[in-house]
């Protein structure tokens, strides 16, 4: 049987549906003398369409406030829920600017009508009063107004109703912005509803969910209404359109800089709104410097560069990660106009000299030196242009001869922009701070004292204001500080500086993509370079899909963070994944480079190494002299007078169990290490000490012993862990071949580590076998029987049993079995 | 090319928020003339289970739907229409635990009121479980008991047979009974 209360429409009969429509239609205006909330109703202020403003007081009298009330007719109830709304009042009420009216208390009357408390604002509205004032106090205003909204929005609150009604300019001249927030809490957040048709954007108008962008239209809507037809220039055109652009995308990115290109307007500085803002800003300075008459001449000298001078002197053990880390800088971080233009052309050049390298004719164009060196020249020179636009030059020239390691055509042109910020007013601290960043890269690719280098970072980090949101800035200074400490070995002070960030940037998106990847991509380091390899591991993975973010996957960046984790996929065990990203990077860089270049060349090493691993030692012999050829090559060596063409040859020997072959290369390096001139130390200690070691592998300890007694810069190989590791295997090779067993043992223990297992597997294998040796000598051939099974079972587990490494440790093992010869 | 409504049904049924706001503000606003026309005193001519029947013939005078957006604008509105009524009985009884700020004129039907936001709150609550184990038995009774729709016009606006609907509306709404005793 059907039940009458189910009938159909039955939810539309009776009184509930009665009183509902009953309430629509009773919209009870609230009169003096009324209570709403704990206010009372004082008298009316004002009306229109939305409803009605009162001034009321505490009705309680619990103390005197005087607040603007408004009573919002609704022309229905909000829907989905008072607690959003209370939400989003609380946030409101949290907002604490001078030029924002403070939203005090609000809530819903018993009909179901909205109703706000604010701070009495009292004044006129905007647009009256800016009939009384120049042009220039009305751009003042409205630059005041945006700082205000970026304010509001960067605590996630859009305004959503910016009108002139809704700006009110009090007797002294300060604008304050009333009903905050209130047009979206009225419409049911995440609507539109009822706004002032003329004042709505285009994705209000879509009825699209409101955004930052919206009320950033509105400004420029206010802007252009509030210059009418006095319009001057071009450029005050060009931000009213750039606010208003019909694309929220194409809109400033912020009000604040909205705000920076009124005052740039203002101060008689170029705006980043015309012309879409970089190219602008870079024909501005050519314009400016007849010499370089198109905007493609100064282009093309950036073009050029990399296929001329691609003869990057850095040590090879430099980690590759660094270097990108400090390339890339993109991504306009700050908020203050002259920085965001420096940085703007900086990227804008240095992404074009990336970009299309590759493809352009290197022989065809005048002399990139030249048309570089002019340049400098011009900006060096105080007449070629305002101090604020050549601050940005200098930086830019500086970072180009930087990156081609000409240091000394780089110095002058940092210090000058050091020296500059200083004597230059529309320059600020973060300015300063960024100059100074750039200085001390300079200083450590130029191998100056890290400690000094270090000092200028710190003053750097001192300079920055929290209040610039400089997030990109900071994470670069602290990955800078890291190399320091990576060079004091001090790996767990470096994860210090920069784990934080992680956190409160990364996590938080604060970051640029590009300045996020190098980020992990330092943390990726560090962790490994602490034994964390798993964790290492994974930020390696997620730094390579920041750099496939920020810059796609032909990129450099992209390639090189691939060629990082090549190593560590080793290292876990991952062999098939390792080769397939070293290939991968390889392919990479053969799009982009078509001369030597070093970051091939290291993903060419790195492939040998996992080729050996998987025991294809041919085809790792081949790659490897592929690797270091190259890489002489690309540092502007002969190749076969490049000594660490043989250390590695050398070592990959003694890795397979051929020590007498290592140690005819590793004579040879030592040789050409002596002829050649000009090697950083560690690089003749190391080479040193591999001499040493493969000197006792093959029998020859006494040779060995005296290379490790009379070490030179013994100390710069203890920074590294894996030399650290290296030289401790050395020493245990020569202690046993020279008649101390336990002073061997203690030194082989320590090369293995505490697992003894983690880590590269031949490495690991031939000292497990050196251990073993050691151990028969001592006569406790058990527990060398279970170092060989160790690593037997570590070759079993990648299923290399035919790994010809393998095969020795069986016969060795074997050999154990059949007891001392 | 098509109305503004044409294309907020579109993006509400794909689950659109703001679109389906808009289209609550545009339905509450032919509400609000109803409500007018009662205050009138013209209760009488009013049938208020053809409801949505009439809105949905106004938009389609003044271009803003086409002829083929008519099932999809029924299912909105019994949508719709029962958020409204449910939020509206809510407030109801908040108000009568003294969750109003303004005097409130006490009313003669106070208590039919409150009884019947109770049931209305009921209904919505048990439709909510039906929604878990029937949902198309849910959907028949949101359009036939909220929007007072037709068994024909529940059909259409859920595109199923009207045989099922039939069906279905029966089977719901001898469940419901069950639940709410």
């Amino acid at each position: 049987m059907a039940d009458d209360r189910f009938k159909p429409g039955g939810a539309l009969e009776g009184p509930l549906f009665e009183g509902f429509l009953r309430r629509l239609s009773e919209n009870r205006e609230p009169e003096p003398g009324d209570r709403i909330g704990a206010w009372r109703i004082l008298c009316e202020l004002g009306r229109g369409g939305s409803g009605v403003v009162y001034m009321a007081e505490r009705a309680d009298g619990a103390f005197s406030q005087q607040v603007a009330l408004k009573w919002l007719r609704g022309d229905r109830p909000v829907l989905g829920g008072r607690e959003a709304l209370a939400r989003e009042r609380e946030l409101l009420a949290s907002l604490d600017h001078p030029h924002i009216a403070r939203l005090i208390d609000g809530g819903q009357t018993d009909d179901g009508m909205l109703w706000f408390a604010m701070d009495l604002a009292e004044g006129e509205t905007v647009d009256r009063h800016a009939v009384e004032l120049a042009l220039r106090g009305r751009l003042a205003l409205v630059a005041k107004l945006c700082r205000a909204v970026h304010h509001a929005h960067r605590r996630g609150l859009i305004h959503g109703d910016i009108k002139p009604s809704n700006v009110l300019v009090d007797a002294r001249g300060e604008p304050r912005l009333v009903d905050f927030g209130i047009s979206r809490m009225k419409g049911g957040l995440g609507s539109s509803y009822g706004l002032t048709p003329d004042y709505a954007s285009p994705e209000q108008r879509a009825g699209d969910p409101l955004t930052t962008a919206s009320d950033i239209w509105q400004i420029g809507h206010l802007l252009e209404d509030l210059l009418g037809d006095d319009i001057p220039s071009n450029e005050l055109l060009s931000i009213i359109e750039r606010a208003t652009a019909e694309s929220p995308d194409r809109r400033y990115a912020s009000a604040s800089a909205m705000a920076a290109d009124i005052d740039a307007w203002l101060a008689g500085r170029p705006v980043l709104a015309h012309g879409g803002g970089l190219v602008y800003g870079l024909s501005c300075w050519i314009r400016r410097n007849r010499a370089l008459s198109v905007v493609s001449g100064f282009a093309a000298l950036v073009l050029l560069i990399g296929g001329v001078w691609m003869t990057l002197q850095l040590a090879e053990e430099r980690d590759l990660a660094q270097r990108e880390a400090a390339r890339a800088q993109a991504a306009l971080a700050n908020t203050q106009a002259a920085l965001a233009r420096a940085e703007a052309l900086s990227d804008f050049l240095v992404d074009l000299f990336q970009a299309t390298r590759p493809t352009r004719p290197r022989d065809q164009l005048p002399s990139t030196e030249e048309i570089l060196s002019r340049g400098a020249q011009r900006a060096m020179d105080p007449e070629s242009a305002p101090a604020v636009e050549r601050f940005g030059m200098l930086l830019t020239i500086g970072r180009v001869y930087r990156s081609q390691s000409l240091y000394d055509q780089a110095r002058p042109l940092i210090e000058a922009a050091v020296d500059l910020v200083e004597t230059t007013p529309g320059l600020h601290a973060t300015d300063h701070a960024r100059a100074l960043q750039l200085q001390a890269h300079l200083m450590i690719s130029d191998g100056d004292s890290l400690d000094e280098a270090e000092a200028v970072l710190l003053q750097a980090e001192s300079l920055l204001d929290d209040k610039d949101e400089p997030w990109d800035l900071l994470a670069r200074i602290r990955i800078m500080r890291t190399w320091v400490e990576r060079h004091r070995g001090e790996h767990e002070k470096a994860l210090t500086l920069v784990e934080p960030l992680y956190e409160t940037l990364y996590r938080q998106e604060r970051l640029s993509d590009i300045v996020g990847a190098a980020l992990l991509n330092a943390l990726a380091g560090l962790r490994g370079a602490i034994g964390d390899l798993e964790a290492s591991a994974e930020l390696r993975t997620e730094a390579i899909e920041a750099y496939r973010r920020a810059r796609g996957d032909e990129s450099q960046g992209y390639a090189v963070a691939l060629a990082n984790s090549v190593g560590l996929e080793r290292a876990l065990g991952r062999l098939e994944e390792s080769e397939r990203r070293a290939r991968e990077a390889i392919a990479l860089y053969d799009r982009i480079y078509p001369e030597p270049v070093d970051y091939r060349a290291v993903a060419r090493a790195a492939l040998a190494q996992t080729l050996l691993a998987t025991g294809r030692y041919d085809e790792a012999f081949e790659e490897l002299d592929r690797a270091t050829a190259e890489h002489a090559q690309a540092l502007g060596n002969e190749p076969e007078r490049w000594p660490l063409r043989y250390t590695r040859r050398g070592t990959f020997l003694a890795r397979i169990g051929r020590p007498v072959e290592a140690l005819a290369e590793m004579k040879r390096a030592d040789r050409l290490f002596q002829e050649e001139e000009g090697f950083d130390p560690r690089l003749l200690a190391s080479g040193r000490m591999l001499k040493a070691w493969t000197s006792c592998l093959a029998g020859e300890g006494r040779a060995g012993q005296e290379l490790l007694d009379t070490l030179e810069h013994a100390e710069t190989l203890a920074g590294n862990p894996r030399n650290r590791a290296q030289l401790a295997e050395a020493r245990a090779a020569c202690h046993l071949e020279t008649g101390q067993p336990d002073a061997a043992l203690a030194a082989i223990d320590a090369a293995l580590g505490p697992d003894g297992r983690t880590g590269d597997l031949l490495t690991l294998a031939g000292r497990q076998l050196l251990r073993a040796r050691i151990l028969e000598t001592l006569q406790r051939p058990d527990e060398a029987a279970r170092g060989l099974d160790l690593a037997q079972a570590q070759f079993r587990e990648l299923g290399l049993d035919h790994h010809p490494r393998h095969e020795q440790l069986v016969e060795a093992r074997t050999a154990l079995e059949r007891g001392p010869r | 090319m098509p109305g503004e409504l044409t294309l907020l049904l579109k993006a509400a049924s794909d689950g659109d928020q703001p679109a389906l706001n808009r289209l609550v503000a545009l339905l509450y606003v032919d509400l609000r003339q109803l409500a007018h026309r009662c205050r009138r005193g013209d209760r009488q001519a009013l049938d208020t289970t053809s409801l949505v029947h009439e809105c949905y013939l106004r938009f389609l005078n003044t271009g803003e739907l086409e002829v083929n957006d008519r099932a999809h604008f029924f299912n909105l509105a019994a949508r719709i229409m029962r958020q409204l009524l449910v939020d509206y009985a809510r407030e109801r009884l908040a108000a009568k635990r003294g969750g109003g700020a303004v005097h409130v004129e006490l009313r003669e039907d106070d208590a039919v009121e409150r009884a019947e936001a109770e049931h209305c709150l009921a209904v919505d609550q048990a439709l909510e479980h039906l929604a878990e184990i029937h949902p198309d038995q849910a959907r028949v009774v949101e359009c036939r008991f909220f929007a007072g729709l037709t068994e024909a016009e529940t059909a259409e606006a859920t595109g199923r047979s009207l045989r099922s609907v039939q069906r279905d509306w029966k089977t719901a709404r001898e469940w419901l009974a069950g639940r709410l005793d």
